[in-house]
């Protein structure tokens, strides 16, 4: 399954948030990465229909959405920024109740609910009120929906938000599990998310795209572009206002500095291997250097 | 659809708080018939040998039925001599004569007078009194047809038909009737208990961001909102109608008795110009039916105001205050000789007695449309056009808007 964008753009008033948007995912996992109003939830929007495009297109397999309509929304699973649910629902009612949406029959219905279920592990929690979950269980009763009707297309807007650090673990294991045969798009502004599961990602900043590339070849780009500097309390004051630092670290009476700009910072300074953090801050931490000839 | 509708209702309708609410509203509602009942019956006296309520259904197993002259014969040679023994307010006031039925001569006769006298003669003389309208009608029929005046014409021509024949053949007890067909509370009980439970059927889904997974799922959209507005309807129809007979139930087991449903409408005093030729049970029906119909229309309209919002508190006042502008406006209007107020007001179904107990007529292109008719036409018209607002201005999803325009 193929899906290409073709300068997709989305204004409101004068500011555009999304503007000529073009890239082509495949099969894997697409990391949309960018930092809150980026873009991300819009073009997710777009791409589900429940945001209207002023301008582009949008293709599957080569076909415009806007002509697939239904056929494309059973090939999609979509699982929305903070979702709440029927907090009066059990898990698996409100699980058949989405099988009712999403046009199940009735005989497959509760074998798919109970699969998945014991996939994410939540057959416990099947008979227990939404309402009465955690945080971490909501949001796997959120991807449960989103499988239900094995989707060719799975996308994720923000889907460890509010997460503690073993659920966030256990739900990028999750992904990675359901990867298999799909394209899944998950949108998000914390790196970890994606660091070790995207295929590609795709760097978003005031609704342009700056980047999109394996991890890898992101880190390449800002290659000789990271440094490890070792400074005093005061000098530390002086490189925080001055460079994007990407890490502090305290060590005695000195401070161990991870800076990210185009030239060396500091007689001192260190050249290190960047990493996806370091990029996210170089494109999108601030205007404290030249990202002109990146785009 | 029938498993999008029922998710629907369970989702919307069946929550603890509507169902807690169903509870209190029909508890309280027991308990205002039965306060009724107290209040205003003076056979609420209990079971003693000498209470009114003995007495009464001793003597009513003598009276019931055909209304023949040796009844009239036999119940005024019992009420005559009492009436005439107290007309001067100098007969004993004993309360423990034995010569009389419950104690008291002035008790008798007052006894007599209320439940026997007054009601057998309004019975007796009623098929007169109808008869002479239906005449006076065909009289004014004739005479507007001379001066060409035809909407006139067919106006009387209407009334001698609903006149025509009338009478009230059989005798039987009515005050339960009485009480039933005059009665309100319920219909702000059942509007009140609509109204909390239509309020969230759009705005619990944005509540929720539900709105936007029912927007990406291949059912959602403009499906679930038509299931949201036949559960609605369904919800509406319900209410109305459990509140219909648990009017009929709680007035039959307070005053004890179905006795009357079969009298004619026109048997209750207050329905003596009724516009409908049909027993009191056939009357109670068609009353369930009205309201359910005005409870539809007001329920569609609460239902596209509330769909715009994003939380339900502001569309629970607007809506409260809607309902409060119908109520008030109904009432205001309910004895207007201006009947187009009232055929355009829902709320007029609810307490329909003010359309079919009187016979009026509103013209529709020339011909006489009796107002219950007219308003229950503009009613269903008016939901199905509040239904279709709700469903084409209902969030759908845009790659589906695009193919539905090719």
């Amino acid at each position: 399954m193929e899906i290409t964008f073709e300068s997709v753009s989305k204004q409101y008033k004068s500011k555009y948030a999304l503007k000529n948007f073009t890239a082509t995912l495949g099969e894997g996992v697409y990391g949309l990465l960018g930092e809150n109003g980026a873009g991300k939830t819009t073009l997710i929007n777009i791409f589900v229909g429940i945001l209207r495009g002023d301008s582009g297109t949008i293709r599957v397999d080569g076909q415009d959405v806007r002509a697939l309509g239904k056929a494309l929304l059973s090939q999609i699973g979509y699982m929305p920024q903070y979702p709440i649910f029927y907090r009066d629902f059990t898990v698996k009612d409100f699980l058949l109740y989405m099988c009712v949406l999403k046009d199940i029959s009735a005989n497959q219905a509760l074998d798919r609910v109970l699969g998945l279920l014991a996939t994410v592990n939540l057959t416990d929690a099947q008979d227990k009120k939404i309402g009465a979950l955690s945080g971490g269980m909501r949001q796997r009763v959120g991807i449960v929906q989103a499988m239900l009707s094995d989707p060719k297309i799975l996308i994720l807007d923000e889907p460890t938000a509010g997460l503690d650090p073993s659920e966030r673990i256990r739900f990028r294991n999750l992904i990675s599990q359901f990867a298999q045969g799909r394209t899944i798009l998950l949108a998000t502004h914390i790196v970890s998310d994606i660091e070790c599961i995207a295929q590609e990602i795709l760097l978003l900043k005031r609704g342009t795209l700056l980047m999109q590339g394996t991890p890898t070849s992101l880190e390449q780009n800002i290659e000789g572009k990271v440094w490890n500097v070792t400074a005093t309390a005061e000098d530390t004051a002086l490189l925080t206002d001055m460079y994007c630092v990407s890490n502090m670290k305290q060590d005695g009476g000195h401070f161990t500095l991870r800076i990210v700009t185009d030239g060396c910072p500091n007689r001192n300074a260190q050249p290190v291997p960047p990493n996806l953090e370091d990029v996210f801050l170089y494109y999108c931490g601030g205007e404290k250097h030249d990202t002109s000839n990146t785009v | 659809m029938i498993r999008l509708i029922r998710y629907e209702l369970i989702k919307q309708f069946c929550k603890r708080s509507i169902l807690a609410l169903f509870a209190v509203f029909s508890l309280a509602n027991l308990c205002k018939i039965y306060g009724e009942y107290r209040s205003y019956s003076y056979l609420a006296d209990g079971d003693g040998a000498r209470s009114w309520h003995t007495v009464y259904w001793q003597l009513y197993e003598e009276y019931r039925g055909g209304i023949t002259p040796e009844k009239i014969e036999r119940l005024l040679a019992v009420y005559q001599p009492l009436a005439q023994a107290t007309s001067d307010m100098t007969a004993s006031t004993a309360t423990d004569d034995p010569n009389t039925m419950t104690g008291n001569l002035y008790s008798d006769r007052n006894l007599l007078y209320k439940y026997f006298v007054t009601p057998m003669q309004y019975f007796y003389e009623y098929s007169g009194m109808a008869e002479q309208a239906a005449t006076r009608a065909r009289q004014n029929a004739a005479l507007y047809g001379k001066q060409g005046a035809v909407y006139r014409q067919r106006e009387s021509a209407a009334i001698y038909n609903i006149y025509a024949g009338r009478s009230i053949p059989a005798f039987a007890y009515q005050e339960m009737c009485n009480y039933y067909l005059n009665y309100d509370f319920s219909t702000v009980l059942a509007l009140m208990l609509c109204l909390y439970g239509i309020i969230g059927t759009f705005v619990s889904e944005k509540e929720t961001q539900m709105d936007m997974l029912l927007l990406v799922s291949p059912c959602g959209g403009r499906k679930t909102a038509l299931a949201k507005i036949l559960a609605a309807t369904l919800f509406l129809l319900f209410t109305s109608l459990w509140f219909s007979l648990l009017d009929l139930i709680g007035f039959a087991a307070s005053f004890q008795t179905f006795e009357g449903l079969t009298l004619p409408i026109f048997a209750i005093p207050n329905f003596a110009k009724a516009s409908v030729n049909i027993s009191i049970f056939q009357y109670v029906l068609l009353s369930a039916a009205l309201k359910c119909a005005g409870t539809w229309e007001i329920g569609m309209l609460w239902l596209l105001v509330s769909m715009f919002w994003k939380n339900a508190l502001l569309p629970f006042v607007i809506n409260f205050a809607l309902c409060m502008a119908l109520i008030v406006s109904g009432a205001a209007c309910a004895y207007s000789n201006f009947f187009w107020t009232k055929v355009l007001n829902p709320y007029s179904l609810l307490t329909n007695r003010v359309l079919l107990g009187n016979t009026e007529f509103v013209n529709l292109g020339g011909f006489p449309v009796l107002t219950w008719q007219a308003a229950v036409w503009i009613s269903l018209t008016a939901g199905l056009v509040f239904a279709a607002m709700i469903y084409f201005l209902s969030a759908e999803n845009c790659h589906r808007c695009v193919r539905r325009k090719k």
